[in-house]
């Protein structure tokens, strides 16, 4: 299977329930931060796992920090979102305080991460599970630190066969500080299909 | 429902623009509805012709839905103008509201399009 099964149409109506989702995100973000959180346009792309490490890798180059769900329902897979390291730290120390200056991630910065991580990504599987009318499970979350290839290691993943990966790009900024995160899905090619089966199933209703 | 009438629909997502032009026509068979798929059509679209009712998108890819409103009220200002929305912080909502526009906050549904489609009926 190729990211070409993935059409304009399914990206499209995709990437709107993450807006929807991002949307209901940036509602628990900003009282968290207590301050406005300005989102941008986000975009989404199919692309295979290869093609997608390496857009990763000339992304996001050097050390980023990735929290990772597994979801369960009529599709599964895995989600990320992943900051660099910069803006890892950055939003740690919007949630946490001024106060909380150190370079690096903390037991204390790791939890932080990991909880607004939770939210963004839960708001996501929320309005889409909600949209679809389908249920999702999703599995606690778990900070992964590394290199772009350590963190989408296909072989710890265990994500089964010919995966794709729908990946999400959308920043997300306070007045004086810009975290750019990025959201990623690697499902097999048989949950793809289920999951276009109820992208159409949906969208059928308004054509 | 009363006589035909016009509707500008602008959002940048095709999705939204498919459930919300549905929704309307649904109640109102012989309403005119047209498309903008960016702020840049949005406002070449109300130049050219009055609309009764707008929905607009907030965050599209060349200008932001609050950027464009005065533009569009200043344009169009006998129109009945709803926010449609993902980005449903309180802030957001005021924001638009002092300008005078409803809002409404996505995933979009049919009672949202009715109470919106009713105002200024």
């Amino acid at each position: 299977m190729t990211a070409d099964i993935f059409t304009e149409d399914y990206c499209d109506t995709l990437c709107e329930l993450f807006n929807i989702g991002m949307g209901r995100a940036a509602v628990s973000l900003s009282e968290m931060v207590d301050d406005e959180v300005l989102l941008t346009v986000p975009s989404l792309k199919a692309v295979d796992f290869d093609s997608a490490l390496s857009i990763f890798s000339s992304n996001s180059p050097g050390k980023i920090n990735a929290v990772e769900q597994s979801f369960e329902g009529q599709f599964s897979g895995n989600a990320f979102l992943f900051f660099n390291d910069e803006s890892s730290l950055q939003l740690v120390r919007c949630i946490l305080g001024e106060d909380s200056w150190s370079s690096e991630l903390g037991e204390m910065e790791q939890e932080a991460l990991k909880e607004v991580s939770n939210i963004i990504l839960n708001a996501c599987f929320g309005c889409i599970a909600d949209v679809l009318s389908c249920e999702l499970e999703s599995s606690v979350p778990d900070l992964i630190t590394g290199e772009v290839s350590d963190v989408f290691d296909i072989e710890r993943l265990h994500i089964g066969e010919d995966p794709l990966v729908l990946t999400l790009s959308m920043t997300f900024s306070l007045p004086s500080k810009k975290i750019t995160g990025q959201v990623s899905l690697i499902m097999a090619s048989e949950s793809i299909k289920r999951l276009i089966a109820e992208l159409e199933r949906f969208t059928t209703l308004y054509v | 429902m009363g006589s035909s009438k016009s509707v500008l629909v602008v959002d940048d997502s095709r999705l939204t623009r498919m459930i919300i032009t549905k929704l309307i026509r649904t109640h109102f068979v012989d309403w005119t509805i047209t498309e903008a798929t960016n702020a840049k059509e949005a406002l070449d679209c109300v130049d050219k012709e009055p609309f009764d009712f707008i929905s607009l998108d907030h965050n599209m890819p060349d200008a932001t839905g609050y950027e464009i409103l005065p533009q569009i009220t200043a344009c169009q200002p006998s129109a009945h103008i709803g926010i449609f929305t993902a980005n449903v912080q309180a802030v957001v909502r005021q924001r638009f509201e002092a300008l005078g526009a409803t809002f409404y906050g996505k995933p979009i549904n049919e009672a949202m399009i009715l109470k919106f489609t009713n105002k200024g009926e």
